[in-house]
């Protein structure tokens, strides 16, 4: 069954359209890339799976029920998400700003209990953060950071994990570590939704693969079926060859100068 | 005694002074020198006079010469004849070309009026600056604006008048024991109780009528503070408010342990009366004192 | 757990602090009343507190008879000083203080920024033009003026929150920059229009630039009872969604993905912020710089996070007040000093200070 479906989903901010006609279903346990080029819809289409906009027609569904009509509460527990360049003036801690996580699952007068505990270490130690958890979070690198807020939202204790570009403006190390993450949190039964820039990465790492152009899907499927020399042209109005990756046997591009 | 040979001696300075002044008689150029030592000559009295300042214009018409002030300021409303005379304007900014286009041969200032001064000065009106501190010195500017109108008669007949009824007053209250001073408290603003200290004529007023004022370690105009006011406790509440009674003190938080407010002492003065520095101080002791002593007053 | 221990810590120093600063403003003041016969007035007043039947009995077992004896000899004018001046103005500056502190800490989370005030939606200004209306028309002169001017501050403070409500936007969404934009707004239009009242104030000028310096003289028992319920429902609105501030200090978004029901919780939390800084600018006047140093210095000390900063803020808010009122009091006795010029001459070199301090580490 799918977790989250879209139906027919149109969005338009001030009149323009962004995103048109998308239908899309998530099964519980892919590990999905949307890749498109910049202002292509990927970062708008995350934000309406997460309920921060309103689809202007169509529905969005989260386990079959409509978002919009879901507690929000309700929704933060099945549903985390990653954002990019979360920045406070507040001298969070990397423990506080891993322990905000935790709000949807406590009450209002409620203290942390064992099972938020729980949660917190298990989000710090997966993220290998429980060193860093005294640290100021302000004054961590870009890539640090990143993996703070990966923290939080996994402190959450989501079945549904949307991460809007996780991995720009990080080196090869943080990048393969996120995506080495995201590959283990998929293992352990999270459903993955990751904006990706990177279409070598996605092609690597995802299972599925959605292309979106002008605000419409172009292709969905296996890495094999989207990255091909058509598409990447289609898409990217790039040319690239395609060559096959010696060990995991995916399609990567390279480009042509 | 030693007291009054002090006394004696400033009244003599103080004659001094006003001879100093007085250089001439009416029937040539008048030298004056105002209370900031600046020196005018008018080469006859004054005839068309501007007043800025409103104890100024009361002044005038004590001394039977207000048919001759052509121009005051908004403030000057007595006598009622005054309110019929052109305004030139708010207390501290008069209108500067409606003055001058009253042509007037002398204008009355006040210390607040520096700029105007100046700018007068300037354009070669004659000026005179007034600034007294004390009822001596409210009969010094008295004689100062007799000479410039050419009324030196009038100016000692309405000093004479004032330092008269004064007398009377202290002859009422003679023999008077310090206990017997009821201490009186004049309320100048509130909220942010302002009072006239030591050195304003209110406290002189309140001195000379036999009370005394309860804003004693105070410098001129300062505020105090509640509980200060209901440990010093006075007998008497003075007050400018005009459309309030007693309850407005009343009905303050503690304050009817107050002498003064459990018996209700409580008594409105006009302002215009105990705040100018004009004939009608002699008025304000005489009321002051008649509420203070009653039965000395009969 | 460090945190948690020192946050505790922090938690002991205030609570001592704000009884040691209210003991001392009642027993210091320009009239220096000896502290056994204060002792003694505070004891009696609370003897008088005590049903007849218990006192009866008290007596008849040979208690408090020395103390009844003392209380005679006490001059009715010190009592009046002690219980009925004193104790209400230090009562009513704790709870401004905690109002402006709990304020401030809630403007500065929902606005995330560490320089947002009580007042940054023009609640001030709000208030300055009607306590100035009110002074214009001569109510401060007449019987009901005690309440009608901390009314009509009230109602202009709580008039300039819908103001800027409605000018941020319509419907469900409204973004905080458009409401920081709408308070700034809103905060220099109504600034003009108590400039305009002041200059044609004349008379009540004086008594319109006295209320918006700040203070507590002449504050009485119903100015503390009627700070009551605002300081509970704001307080109550305020630690309901203390976490919620937590979450939208992090943005608007990553509140709504972390479960926040983000229009709801800012709606309430702006109202209940304002509602609060209305109330204490009404029963003391404008008293700045309180709601922006006291959470800024709480956060420093003990961290960011709101289910601590709230009541800190409250607690070291009515601490920094009622020292403040007391130093206003005794500086230059028998003088008193506007409460707001001292919390802006100690609390400017103080914010300047921790800037400083929070640059070097």
């Amino acid at each position: 069954m799918a977790v989250i479906s879209l139906e027919n989903v149109n969005f338009a901010y001030n009149g323009s359209f962004c995103l048109e006609d998308i239908t899309l279903e998530l099964e519980a346990g892919d590990l999905t890339g949307i890749i498109g080029p910049n202002g292509s819809g990927k970062s708008t289409l995350v934000k309406l799976m997460a309920g921060y906009l309103a689809p202007d027609s169509g529905r969005v569904l989260l386990g079959g029920q409509p978002l919009a009509r879901l507690k929000r509460k309700e929704v933060a527990r099945t549903l985390a998400v990653v954002s990019q360049g979360i920045h406070t003036d507040f001298d969070f801690t990397v423990e506080e700003m891993v322990s905000l996580g935790r709000l949807p699952h406590m009450g209002r007068w409620q203290s942390e209990g064992p099972g938020d505990s729980e949660a917190i270490e298990w989000a710090l130690s997966i993220t290998h953060l429980t060193d860093f958890r005294h640290r100021a979070y302000n004054r961590l690198s870009g890539g640090e950071a990143q993996r703070v807020m990966v923290a939080q939202a996994l402190a959450q204790q989501p079945e549904i994990l949307l991460l809007d570009e996780p991995t720009t403006y990080m080196d090869m190390a943080y990048q393969q570590e996120m995506f080495t993450l995201m590959t283990r949190l998929n293992q352990e039964g999270i459903t993955i939704v990751a904006v990706l820039h990177d279409v070598n990465m996605a092609a690597l790492y995802c299972k599925e693969l959605v292309a979106i152009r002008g605000g419409r899907i172009f292709a969905k499927g296996p890495a094999e079926a989207v990255i091909t020399r058509e598409n990447i042209k289609e898409i990217y109005g790039c040319t690239v060859e395609i060559t096959w990756h010696p060990v995991a046997s995916r399609p990567q591009i390279t480009i042509m100068p | 005694m030693r007291k009054r040979v002090a006394l004696a001696l400033v009244f003599v300075l103080v004659i001094l002074a006003l001879s100093g002044c007085v250089a001439t008689d009416n029937n040539g150029p008048i030298t004056l020198v105002d209370d900031f030592d600046r020196e005018i000559v008018l080469e006859e009295p004054a005839q068309k006079i501007i007043s800025l300042v409103p104890s100024s214009t009361e002044i005038l018409f004590a001394l039977g010469v207000g048919d001759r002030v052509v121009g005051a300021s908004d403030f000057c409303n007595y006598p009622e004849e005054a309110l019929s005379i052109t305004r030139v304007g708010g207390f501290d900014v008069p209108n500067l070309e409606l003055i001058v286009s009253l042509e007037p041969d002398l204008v009355f200032a006040a210390s607040l009026h520096k700029d105007t001064v100046e700018a007068l000065e300037g354009m070669g009106i004659a000026v005179l600056a007034l600034d007294p501190q004390n009822i001596q010195e409210i009969y010094a500017n008295i004689e100062l604006m007799a000479q410039a109108v050419g009324k030196k008669k009038a100016g000692e007949d309405l000093i004479k008048d004032m330092k008269g009824r004064l007398a009377s007053v202290a002859t009422a209250l003679e023999g008077l024991r310090d206990a017997e001073r009821p201490v009186v408290f004049y309320e100048v603003w509130y909220p942010g109780i302002m009072v006239a200290g030591e050195g304003t004529f209110i406290d002189e007023i309140i001195t000379l009528a036999g009370g005394k004022n309860m804003a004693w370690g105070i410098p001129r105009w300062g505020s105090i503070q509640e509980e200060e006011i209901l440990s010093r406790n006075p007998d008497f509440i003075f007050h400018g408010y005009p459309d309030t009674d007693s309850s407005f003190f009343a009905t303050r938080e503690g304050w009817d342990v107050i002498t003064a407010v459990a018996e209700d002492s409580i008594y409105f003065v006009d302002p215009d009366i105990t705040s100018r520095t004009g004939p009608r101080i002699a008025e304000a002791v005489e009321a002051f004192a008649r509420i203070l002593h009653p039965d000395l007053f009969k | 757990m460090k945190k948690t221990r020192l946050r505790a810590g922090i938690f002991l120093a205030l609570g001592v602090a704000l009884i040691i600063a209210l003991l001392a403003g009642i027993a210091i003041g320009t009239v220096p009343i000896p502290l056994k016969d204060l002792f003694s007035i505070i004891v009696s007043s609370l003897w008088r507190m005590l049903p007849e039947t218990w006192q009866a009995s008290m007596l008849r077992l040979g208690l408090f008879q020395k103390l009844a004896a003392l209380m005679e000899e006490i001059p009715e004018t010190w009592q009046a000083i002690v219980l009925r001046l004193r104790l209400p103005r230090v009562l009513a500056a704790m709870l401004v203080g905690s109002a402006l502190g709990l304020s401030g800490s809630t403007m500065q989370g929902l606005f995330k920024n560490p320089l947002a005030d009580p007042f940054i939606i023009g609640v001030s200004s709000g208030a300055s033009v009607g306590a100035a209306a009110a002074m214009l028309l001569g109510l401060a002169w007449t019987k009901a003026g005690a309440f009608a001017i901390p009314l009509a501050a009230f109602a202009g403070g709580m008039g300039s929150l819908l103001l800027v409500y409605s000018l941020s936007g319509s419907g469900g969404r409204r973004s905080t920059l458009s409401l920081l934009l709408a308070g700034t707004a809103v905060s220099t239009f109504l600034g003009a229009v108590v400039a305009l009242l002041t200059f044609f104030s004349g008379e009540q000028l004086q008594q319109v630039v006295f209320w918006m310096m700040g203070g507590f003289s002449g504050r009485n028992w119903l100015h503390v009872l009627s700070m009551l319920p605002w300081l509970a429902a704001g307080g109550a609105v305020i630690f309901w969604h203390a976490r919620d501030l937590d979450a939208l200090s992090l943005g608007e978004e990553q509140a709504h993905y972390m479960g926040v029901n983000v229009e709801k919780a800012k709606g309430r939390l702006l109202a209940a912020a304002a509602l609060l800084a209305a109330a204490a600018v009404s029963v003391s006047g404008l008293i700045g710089f309180v709601g922006l140093v006291v959470p800024h210095a709480m956060r420093l000390l003990g961290g960011p996070s709101h289910r601590w900063l709230l009541p800190a803020s409250a607690l070291a808010g009515a601490v920094f007040m009622v020292a403040s009122d007391l130093l206003a009091r005794v500086a230059l006795a028998p003088v008193e000093l506007p409460v707001g010029l001292v919390t802006a001459l100690v609390g400017g070199p103080f914010f300047l200070y921790l800037l400083k301090k929070r640059k070097v580490t």
